[in-house]
């Protein structure tokens, strides 16, 4: 466990002194600061687009993190052979696989709660200072639900960059593979949803088999996105909830082990 | 040192260039839309983001072209709202928008369909219904259907009051222009916009004068037994002392079937 | 006991689709306790591609490795062992001390330990005042210092050194000698690299020659000349 926890921290300390990372938190988090105000300009209901705009960027600094600084970070170390100084150690290639998780993880969720605090307080600023004809309804307690979802998408996301780093010889070629999967799954919903309107009587019935089978292999993060459900206070299943934790859980799980499996025989020259 | 220097010499004259370009293109505000389900899977988890960027281009669109409406632009609102509706299809105002704005521009069926898809969405708003109730009786001339919208929202939760009464009086065949009276000016109070609220005061003041002259022809029908061939018989029976303006330039006349319409059809 | 075992080992690795180099072809030697043991060769021959299957960096493609009777993939293998890799590369956001701390973390120390021996060994290794710094304002002196500290953490039996004398200045080069001289007296078992005879003949107990990954030889260094002269020379025509 000291092991794993030393790489985490390593890990960490590494990520939070990259330039880029700093770049990306501190500008994040002025367009949640000003998010309110870009809502005011807009035309339509003000706290839902500020909603939408702090929502909205805290997932790209989750993305950012956990597909574009993982995959750099891992590749890094593989590349310069700063690897070679870790794995030489009494140590198992899966605690270097989950080492490098734990602190990517830790990593995001700094990120994240710095940003999210941030937003929180614009958007109670804004709440508080502007003069509704009707007063509108923030789901607080939603807002918590959706960011811990936030979270373990974003750890399930590090998984994925984590799993073809584990095998991909450059960062370009993770990066890009996470990302596409990043952009296939996000959408595995809405395409879904298309495909049984009227528009899904036209696409051939071995595209839709073929989607089928890419719906369940590939992980569904539309289900861990509880944007809409937050901004429009819409109902929430208790049970419905515990089973897309138990799902994302899972499937992050089931990555880490499939990754320190491929990467226990992988040759490091 | 001379290489600074020409830099910022090649930079003064792209500025200088830059003033003096035109855009030739397309006004941006009718540039083409993407289909739905394309916008949808584009925008991916940022959907709901995407669709108030299209509702505020609609909404800057409507205020730019307020007299030059064609019917290439009133079709380009349409589609947009109805792409803002399907990437968030929680938004409300979206649906108020398409409920408000749209059937005056003449496109009162796309407008139904953008409504009725807030119907599945957001079930629980009473103004959905409405809408979709004033307008089956206004544009569409069907008070069985409209009634049954303004039922249906009668019975949703922060509905106004005069809602059933209204439906009732949908039932018998009701005045058509003091309801839309009504449905103006309780707008009118929910209205922050300046512009847009500028332009409902506008239409306002169109259906009062409408009213006024429908109410001279009922007292005209009472006293003489039928309509006059034309409204310049009330001023000679002296019904009324003038006809009023039309706010929109038009001139009111009396049509075939005995409605009071404007020449500039209220747009 | 024989502290490193290499047994009928072969490595190829592939070059494109089509071809493929043997790096390693059918190593067999063991290394005793308590010796010096030079591996020696020119540039390209499989010394590096020897070490790092001992480390369990690669994998042989046949015959068996192994550290104190322990397959190198096995983790537990390099318990008793320190490695010093050739060019080695740090994680230069970390100081010099957090990045001793991290290895000794790594080998299982306590923490008491780690804070009794951090700061003794960037002591002995010449580099204590420069333990708070980043390591990337080390010179390439000053990171092989601390990468031969780290070696020495754990107390290990067994010391793995790829080419450390090479890229040092004469008196960085006189320095490890001398720690390895130091280190044999404390009954440590060294197994080094070098591409330089040499480096091999004046410190090490038995050497190896290792050509276009072939053993040529495995005895006492003073005989080794003859057939390294004799070798190379089958290399260059």
């Amino acid at each position: 466990m000291r092991k794993l926890m030393s790489i985490a921290r390593v890990t960490f300390k590494e990520g939070i002194r990259e330039r880029v990372f700093l770049g990306v938190l501190i500008f994040s988090a002025l367009i949640l600061l000003s998010s309110g105000f870009v809502a005011d300009l807009s035309i339509g209901n003000i706290l839902k687009v500020t909603q939408d705009i702090g929502l909205s960027g805290l997932s790209f600094l989750g993305l950012f993190i956990a597909i574009f600084l993982s995959t750099s970070l891992i590749a890094k170390d593989i590349d310069k052979k700063t690897i070679y100084l870790v794995v030489s150690k009494p140590i198992a290639r899966w605690q270097y696989i989950l080492g490098k998780f734990l602190g990517l993880s830790a990593l995001t969720s700094f990120a994240l709660v710095i940003d999210f605090l941030v937003f929180m307080i614009s958007l109670f600023y804004f709440y508080k200072t502007t003069t509704f004809i009707h007063t509108p309804h923030i789901a607080w307690v939603k807002h918590l639900l959706a960011f811990f979802f936030l979270n373990i998408k974003m750890f399930l996301l590090i998984a994925i960059a984590i799993f073809f780093s584990s095998f991909c010889s450059s960062s370009l070629i993770s990066f890009f593979f996470s990302f596409m999967i990043y952009l296939v799954s996000a959408n595995l919903q809405n395409v879904k949803i298309i495909l049984s309107s009227n528009i899904g009587e036209n696409i051939s019935p071995n595209l839709k088999a073929i989607f089928n089978i890419a719906y369940y292999l590939l992980p569904n993060l539309s289900l861990l996105d509880l944007k809409q459900a937050t901004v429009h206070n819409l109902p929430l299943k208790g049970s419905n909830l515990m089973l897309i934790l138990i799902y994302a859980l899972s499937y992050t799980i089931a990555l880490l082990l499939i990754s320190s499996f491929i990467f226990s025989k992988r040759e490091l020259n | 040192m001379y290489r600074l220097i020409l830099g910022i010499f090649c930079l003064l004259i792209s500025i200088v260039t830059h003033t003096g370009i035109k855009w030739e293109l397309e006004s941006w505000t009718t540039s083409p839309l993407p289909r739905p389900e394309s916008a949808l899977v584009l925008s991916g988890e940022f959907a709901p983001l995407t669709s108030d960027f299209f509702l505020v281009k609609a909404a800057i669109f409507y205020n730019d072209i307020i007299n030059q409406k064609s019917s290439k632009d009133s079709l380009w609102l349409s589609k947009a709202l109805y792409l803002a509706s399907y990437l968030d299809p929680y938004y409300f105002e979206v649906y108020w928008m398409g409920g408000v704005v749209l059937p005056w521009e003449g496109r009162f069926k796309e407008a139904e369909i953008i409504l009725k898809r807030g119907l599945d969405y957001i079930p629980k708003n009473w103004q959905i219904p409405f809408y979709l109730g004033f307008i089956n009786f206004y544009f569409k001339h069907d008070n069985k259907t409209a009634a049954r919208y303004f039922f249906e929202a009668s019975k949703l939760p922060n509905s106004p009051p005069y809602l059933p009464l209204l439906a009732s009086r949908l039932a018998i065949k009701g005045n058509e222009t003091r309801t839309a009276i009504y449905f103006l000016q309780k707008e009118l109070q929910e209205i922050k916009d300046k512009s847009l609220k500028e332009k409902l005061l506008k239409r306002l003041s169109a259906l009062k004068a409408i009213l006024y002259l429908e109410e001279a022809l009922e007292k005209y029908k009472y006293k003489y037994g039928g309509l006059p061939n034309q409204l310049g018989e009330l001023i000679k029976k002296q019904i009324i002392h003038h006809i009023p303006s039309d706010p929109y330039g038009g001139k009111f006349y009396l049509t075939k079937s005995g409605r009071v319409w404007t020449t500039s059809n209220l747009r | 006991m024989a502290v490193i075992v290499l047994k009928e080992v072969f490595k190829t690795y592939k070059k494109g689709l089509r071809q493929s180099i043997e790096a390693v072809k059918d190593l067999n030697f063991t290394v005793e306790k308590k010796e010096i043991f030079g591996f020696v060769g020119p540039n390209g021959a499989g010394k590096s591609t020897t070490i790092k299957i001992l480390m369990g960096l690669l994998f042989p493609d046949k015959g068996e490795a192994r550290l104190f009777d322990i397959r190198c993939d096995d983790p537990v293998a390099r318990k008793n062992v320190g490695f010093v890799p050739e060019q080695p590369v740090l994680y230069d956001h970390l100081t010099g001390e957090e990045f001793l701390c991290f290895a000794a973390e790594l080998y299982g120390l306590s923490q008491k330990e780690i804070m009794s021996k951090v700061w003794k060994l960037l002591e002995l290794v010449g580099i204590k005042e420069a333990g708070k710094w980043k390591l990337r304002s080390y010179s390439k002196g000053m990171q092989q210092r601390l990468v031969i500290a780290h070696a020495l953490l754990a107390d290990p039996e067994l010391i793995i050194m790829d080419e450390p004398l090479s890229g040092l200045d004469p008196i960085g080069r006189m320095e490890i000698i001398n720690l390895i001289d130091s280190l044999k007296k404390q009954g440590k078992t060294i197994f080094f690299s070098s591409h330089i005879l040499h480096d091999v003949e004046t410190i090490c107990d038995r050497v190896a020659l290792l050509i276009r990954g072939e053993l040529k030889f495995i005895g006492k260094p003073q005989n080794i000349e003859e057939t390294f002269r004799r070798e190379l020379q089958k290399c260059v025509s």
